[in-house]
């Protein structure tokens, strides 16, 4: 009989950049600071050393190798995903964290849809694992740094956008922390909002008086329901109905009942907003990750595996308990979740 | 070919706090509109959100004839009466976001 293939979390590794209150330091990014405050986070991580990306990714990934026992060598795949602006245009986060690390001719791969970038990270290890039987180890290593020319962490949407990174170590068949499903749901006719306007090959370089800063990515989601209030509202129900989609569909999936679900854990978005969410999936928000959202920010695509580590931690999430890693990405936009058995 | 002649002064019209309260009141606050300062904060209350912001974008087009321009439907423009009321008299002046 064949070993079960689904992966499990053996260990976890994180880096972040300094930690910073968002009280003391909205005023930087914002004319009127009370409006990031009444989004509810405390702190937040700004990469304010001179480290890159790829360097805090790196870290993140050297932590969660050395927490299980493993170096570079013992990794059959790496996985990378970087949910916000690289280093350069053409940059392959994959490559050069499997650089820094020291790595040989370890295969690479780099996943870049924004916030869902983990989600697809751990999936396309479980499925290496399912096609290769020789793919029995990988890392999966998500990084996260606001590229302060091209947004404001503080004004880009109802978020305090915060820089971090995260790895993990999967192993096939690991009894803990396991990758039950996914599921994932996008609509695409939302496709050109939340983009960085200048910068690409479309609009290489913004048109004189104007600048990345300068641009509100509200006013596109405005314009795209034609200012409609009955389309808004529309698209506000469409957020959290897909949510609800995707867990469902998820649990589904993984044949697991429902009724199970423990905990969600959503990006790190407002308080208002994982309120929302909980109330879509049917959780009180004490079952959230509401409270590390307030202490960390919202990392892209890092949030939800460094809460489910620190939720394990701090003894809130028991052995057998399914765990709903699930949330939105834009651009796109995305609707995801991937179900953990820990 | 005619000598350019000076534009006609365009008509900017009075828009009046008690009348953006009073609608605030009626669609989002259950209080009355007599106890709404002008500078109470409604985006920390939850009295205005994203969606309120192109509800009272509505009617201040259609009450005043006031079309804010895409830029300046940021939220932080919607916080309070008063910041209402300074957003559609820019827009009505020809200009935009703060």
């Amino acid at each position: 009989m064949e070993a079960p293939v689904e992966p499990g979390i053996v260990a976890t590794g994180t880096a972040f950049g300094e930690r910073l209150s968002v009280a003391g330091t909205a005023a930087e990014y914002v004319s009127d600071p009370e409006f990031a405050l009444s989004w509810g986070y405390d702190t937040y991580h700004r990469l304010t050393d001179g480290r890159t990306p790829t360097e805090l990714a790196a870290e993140a990934a050297r932590a969660a190798l050395d927490g299980a026992g493993l170096t570079v060598d013992d990794v059959d795949l790496i996985v990378a995903g970087n949910s916000d602006v690289p280093e350069y245009l053409g940059w392959d986060t994959s490559a050069a964290v499997a650089k820094e690390l020291g790595a040989h001719a370890t295969p690479t791969v780099l996943v870049t849809q924004a916030c869902a970038a983990w989600s697809l990270a751990v999936d396309h290890a479980a499925g290496a694992m399912a096609l290769s039987p020789e793919t029995n180890t990988a890392l999966v290593v998500v990084v996260n740094v606001v590229s302060e020319q091209h947004a404001n962490r503080m004004a880009f949407n109802t978020s305090v956008a915060s820089d971090g990174a995260v790895a993990v170590v999967l192993r096939r068949g690991h009894a803990r922390c396991r990758r039950l499903a996914s599921a994932h749901y996008t609509n695409p006719e939302f496709a050109n909002l939340f983009r960085i306007e200048y910068g690409g090959s479309a609009v290489p370089v913004p048109p004189e008086g104007e600048h990345n800063l300068k641009v509100d990515p509200m006013a596109a989601v405005y314009r795209h329901v034609g200012r409609d209030p009955q389309r808004f509202q529309g698209f506000v129900d469409e957020i959290n109905g897909r949510l609800t989609d995707v867990v469902d569909r998820a649990f589904a999936r993984a044949g697991k009942d429902r009724g199970r679900l423990a905990r969600l854990i959503f990006l790190n978005d407002n308080q208002q907003a994982i309120r929302e969410a909980a109330d879509a999936v049917g959780l009180p928000v004490e079952r959230t990750n509401a409270e590390l959202a307030r202490k960390y920010g919202h990392m892209g695509a890092v949030d939800q595996l460094v809460c489910l580590d620190e939720h394990i931690r701090a003894g809130e999430l028991a052995p057998g308990d399914l765990v709903a890693l699930a949330g939105i990405a834009v651009p796109g936009m995305h609707w995801f979740c991937t179900l953990i058995e820990v | 070919m005619p000598p350019e002649r000076p534009a006609a002064p365009t008509e900017v019209p009075v828009i009046s706090e008690e009348e953006i309260a009073r609608f605030v009141t009626d669609h989002f606050l259950d209080d009355e509109a007599d106890g709404l300062d002008p500078d109470q904060d409604l985006l920390a209350d939850g009295a205005i959100d994203s969606l309120g912001v192109l509800h009272v974008a509505a009617w201040l087009e259609k009450q005043y004839g006031v079309t804010l321009p895409d830029g300046a439907l940021s939220l932080r423009n919607f916080r309070s009466v008063r910041a209402i009321r300074e957003a559609a008299e820019r827009a009505a002046a020809g200009g935009g976001e703060p």
